[in-house]
């Protein structure tokens, strides 16, 4: 690809093509993706994603946003879950090991660290459980021993794989009661102790109504809550304005291509 | 600001020369600056630069957009920072770009395009202006496209107010394009572009909505190609001034059934989104496709009358 010449922003995403190196079921409709990564391009962060071409024809049309869930930097592997939602995400469901995929990234905002003194709370639920399985293993690295709760429908949905790389501090919550505390994620972030939630910063990412609530439980604690938002992208790079999630800023907009995936959960307009 | 020209697929719009046949379309590449680390812009013929508006504009409510079969329905609501920002925000990124520069110009009254187009046109940034008569996502957008005298004294008023190319942007969503085209040149406009976005809507069945917030939206895309072919083909033998095509390409065949077709230069847009490699293919098939042929310039790709 050609050098930028003309370099106005410090952007660092690449456009470029990666290998398939494992395509895993972790769950039911749930698989994690594991591509080769540029060593030319940036390493992509916590909450980061990249979009994917499905296909080479014209339906499915445009490319697809998937946020990693995992970065080797010494083998240079990056990981994403990918949920079968439509044609397009069943054509990577199909992906084997030797395939190629047409790679575009890494694009986005990543989770911030949390201030000092904070217990990092990170919850996650569905395709969000990736991004927050990332940040975890990084904040653990960092010594910040970060407590996860995470939630699903039914124990089936769990990517128990995935789940493994959390680290020790993990509540799950089930709405069927098949695994771990049965209820939905705010049930189990009210059973954590009184003295992380006293001095927390929560970060989520999954269904909107969830992270609406969880938010909601941050701000009702005085914590600071980090959302990773999802909308319907065209571009992906910003200038296409389809992405666009209202908030409280004058402009009413932003992109979460761009200004985002991750947001302060105070500034959404839910 | 333009490059050299690279030879005999150089195409001349106005009084200024675009360096390559191949551009990219509003609203689908921003201000130039968004892709510039994925896409040599110096190979561009023309970046039309994202609709500005007099007041800034905060868009449509969300979602803003659905995938069809094989196309994009958008209902941006032209989102832009207002023309002051664009002049202290854009105008500097547009200065850095290697390529030629078109505002696209939108707006809900005649005071309103001629007060940016002269605004613009004192500056050196600008190359060329793009007008915008056709956008299906604002309250009153259809308003000037669909009307010959309308169009006519639009183009008239705008042409005395710059002597830069003038080029005006033409909607599907009429009776008879033509017309329109016609009305276009009579004013004074240096080329026409064929064609915006199709006036569509998509309905969200389970949840009993429509899928954009703002009800219907433009289609773009692949399934558009066919009608943006017809236009050029019907448009060109309407007017003597050059036609810009765009609608639906994909690569290097589909632009080539533009030129074919009878236009002069093409744009890309939603394949930016799909493939930002697409310019530079469209361009390489271009020039292999002109090479085989022994074309010298861009018109002889033209079917005959």
């Amino acid at each position: 690809m050609p050098k930028a010449r003309y370099p106005l922003f410090s952007l660092t995403m690449r456009l470029f093509i990666a290998t398939v190196l494992d395509n895993v079921r972790v769950a039911d409709g749930y698989n994690e993706l594991a591509i080769t990564w540029s060593r030319e391009t940036e390493p992509p962060l916590p909450g980061q994603f990249a979009t994917l071409r499905c296909g080479r024809s014209t339906a499915p049309l445009l490319r697809r946003p998937f946020a990693f869930s995992s970065f080797d930097t010494f083998s240079s592997i990056a990981k994403m879950i990918v949920q079968e939602r439509g044609p397009a995400t069943a054509i990577l469901a199909r992906a084997r090991p030797g395939d190629s995929v047409d790679v575009l990234g890494p694009l986005g905002n990543s989770f911030p660290s949390p201030a000092p003194g904070c217990t990092p709370v990170l919850v996650a639920g569905g395709v969000g459980i990736g991004p927050i399985v990332y940040f975890a293993g990084r904040l653990a690295r960092l010594g910040r021993s970060p407590v996860c709760v995470f939630g699903a429908r039914s124990a089936g949905l769990l990517p128990a794989s995935v789940l493994a790389r959390a680290g020790p501090s993990l509540v799950i919550c089930t709405e069927d009661g098949t695994e771990g505390i049965a209820g939905n994620v705010v049930a189990g972030l009210e059973s954590l102790d009184a003295d992380v939630l006293g001095r927390c910063e929560v970060y989520v990412c999954g269904p909107s109504a969830m992270m609406a609530v969880v938010a909601k439980f941050a701000e009702r604690r005085g914590a600071r809550c980090w959302v990773s938002m999802e909308q319907i992208m065209a571009c992906g790079v910003g200038a296409c304005m389809g992405c666009a999630i209202r908030v409280k800023s004058p402009e009413e907009y932003a992109r979460v291509c761009t200004e985002g995936p991750v947001f302060d959960a105070c500034t959404i307009v839910w | 600001m333009p490059a050299q020209s690279s030879g005999s697929l150089s195409v001349r719009v106005g009084n200024t020369e675009l360096p390559t046949p191949v551009c990219v379309a509003s609203g689908t590449f921003g201000y130039g600056a968004e892709y510039e680390q994925l896409i040599d812009l110096s190979s561009i013929g023309a970046l039309f630069a994202k609709s500005v508006t007099r007041a800034p504009r905060s868009g449509n409510a969300t979602p803003r957009l659905v995938e069809t079969p094989s196309g994009l329905l958008n209902s941006i609501g032209l989102a832009n920072v207002g023309i002051e920002r664009y002049v202290t925000e854009k105008l500097p990124l547009f200065a850095a770009m290697p390529c030629p520069v078109f505002a696209n110009i939108a707006g809900e009254s005649v005071d309103e395009y001629l007060e940016i187009v002269e605004r613009l046109e004192a500056r050196g940034e600008i190359d060329g202006f793009e007008i915008n008569l056709s956008c299906p996502n604002v309250a009153r957008g259809l308003a000037f496209g669909t009307e010959c005298a309308q169009v006519e004294s639009l183009t008239a008023r705008l042409r005395k107010a710059t002597v830069r190319p003038l080029v005006v942007k033409l909607t599907p969503n009429v009776t008879d394009i033509c017309e329109i085209a016609r009305a276009a040149e009579a004013g004074g406009a240096d080329a026409v572009t064929c064609i915006n976005t199709l006036l569509g809507m998509v309905i969200d069945t389970e949840n009993r909505r429509t899928a954009l917030a703002a009800g219907t939206g433009g289609l773009s895309g692949p399934a558009i190609r066919p009608v943006g072919v017809a236009a050029v083909y019907r448009v060109r033998r309407s007017v003597s001034i050059p036609v810009i095509g765009a609608g639906g390409i994909m690569c290097a065949e589909d632009a080539l059934q533009y030129l074919l077709a009878g236009a002069s230069a093409v744009q890309i847009g939603t394949a930016n989104f799909v493939d930002p490699r697409t310019v530079a293919r469209v361009l390489d098939g271009i020039a292999d496709y002109g090479r085989r042929n022994g074309y010298g310039c861009i018109e002889e790709f033209h079917l005959a009358e």
